[in-house]
């Protein structure tokens, strides 16, 4: 029997090399793991519940299968969400749900931080509240959405989104950029309505 | 299993199905053979490339710029006849194919698309060169493959050249010497089988080999002076393999 708390010090890729030697370890990376990839698919996608936990378990199945496949060449946390944004994808692919009515459920704190970024409050007379940057995320384009999510909600450097999005630094800073630029335009757009 | 209470429901379920299915992480080697053949793919995809450079190469050195612009008047089939356009083409492909294939191996998508077309075109100009300067490779691309195919021998071979050298009136005329009496005079078959009179003009330009030997195949730049006699003022040698297709058409 192993006693878990053991390895709570044993980084991600000690924690493959363990896995790799016996599978019992695999339930670590996810505990470690599973909170913040639900939320990750929760944030990106329209799943229900349900749905967000089976994808979840097809992740982490899917993760089981190609561990071999992880080199350190990119940290473990950029290639587990690199598998969860595909299978996220491919079910949306598969399923053909738009996603429209995302969760943010708990993200108040940062989708405050997203509402006082200098470059989208520049021009715009207020500070945004977090249920007005919801509204927003929820109106923008997927590719747009994922990477303020990913730089914003899921706290993110370029590297890693570049990682994980398999684009080049350079693509990773002009979508981040243009994803500004459309959060501002369809905030232009609502203010209207929000101050209705 | 772990003693520990906390484990979530889905750590369990998880460790269920993949022990009820039999789940195995795949072995290393079809990732590492996955990631091998895609640099097999990068680098067969850069040598095409810097073969095709090489054809080009060997078009560009082979080309009688100078006679076109007077001999086609058509400047359609002038640029055509000019500019390898069907090996620019597989050069354009093979660069797009490796451009693909860098892009696909582990880290490649790191790299920024013009980081990796710079590095694909580079990597097939140094190997072009290379090649078509010790190897003389674009030359004999372009004979194999114009001795294989008629449509490539036809339209897209250097050696194609042959109605440009087939306009006595313009005072161009090829074909291979038949005999030589004297070093100013010799006789030469042209492309229709006529045998031409030849007679060298004192101040005549000749490229290449300096000495005209029976056999040797010819592009003559003059002027007609009778019915099957021309007056030479600048022998050009055509590239070894062309004119034996030619005989062979």
């Amino acid at each position: 029997m192993l006693d878990k708390n053991t390895y709570v010090d044993k980084t991600d890729e000690e924690l493959v090399t363990l896995t790799l030697k016996s599978q019992d370890f695999f339930a670590c990376l996810i505990d470690r793991y599973e909170p913040k990839l639900m939320r990750y698919i929760r944030r990106i996608s329209s799943l229900t519940q349900e749905d967000a936990e089976d994808l979840l378990q097809e992740i982490f199945v899917k993760v089981y299968r190609n561990l071999n496949d992880f080199k350190t060449d990119l940290k473990f946390s950029s290639w587990i969400y690199r598998i969860a944004h595909n299978q996220v994808i491919s079910h949306w692919r598969k399923t053909r749900v738009s996603s429209q009515v995302l969760k943010f459920e708990g993200d108040e704190d940062y989708l405050k931080m997203l509402a006082s970024d200098e470059d989208l409050v520049q021009g715009v007379e207020r500070r945004f509240t977090a249920e007005e940057v919801k509204k927003i995320l929820a109106q923008m384009d997927e590719k747009y959405r994922e990477v303020l999510v990913l730089k914003f909600l899921e706290g993110q450097d370029y590297k890693e989104i570049s990682d994980i999005l398999k684009k080049p630094l350079g693509t990773v800073a002009t979508l981040i950029n243009r994803a500004k630029k459309q959060f501002g335009k369809i905030s232009k757009e609502n203010n209207i309505e929000f101050n209705v | 299993m772990f003693k520990n209470p906390t484990v979530s429901n889905l750590s369990e379920k998880i460790a269920a199905e993949i022990k009820e299915k039999k789940i195995e992480p795949t072995p290393q080697w079809p990732f590492l053979l996955k990631n091998y053949f895609v640099w097999i793919f990068f680098a067969f995809s850069v040598l095409v490339g810097a073969v095709a450079f090489c054809v080009i190469l060997d078009i560009f050195s082979d080309n009688d710029w100078d006679v076109y612009g007077f001999a086609i008047t058509n400047p359609i089939e002038r640029f055509v006849a000019t500019i390898p356009l069907v090996w620019l083409a597989v050069l354009g492909l093979f660069l797009v194919l490796a451009f693909y294939n860098y892009k696909h191996t582990r880290t490649g998508y790191r790299a920024e698309t013009y980081y990796i077309l710079g590095l694909s075109i580079v990597a097939s100009i140094i190997i072009g060169v290379f090649f078509h300067f010790n190897f003389g490779l674009g030359g004999k691309v372009d004979a194999f493959l114009a001795k294989r195919l008629a449509f490539y021998r036809k339209v897209i071979s250097a050696c194609n050249h042959r109605e440009v050298w087939t306009h006595p009136e313009k005072g161009l005329l090829g074909g291979a010497v038949m005999s030589v009496s004297v070093p100013e005079r010799f006789s030469l078959e042209d492309f229709q089988g006529s045998v031409w009179q030849m007679q060298v003009d004192p101040h005549a330009h000749i490229r290449g080999k300096s000495m005209i030997d029976e056999n040797d195949e010819l592009k003559v730049i003059g002027e007609q002076t009778g019915e099957n006699s021309f007056r030479v003022f600048e022998i050009r040698h055509w590239r070894p393999d062309c004119m034996e297709k030619k005989r062979e058409e």
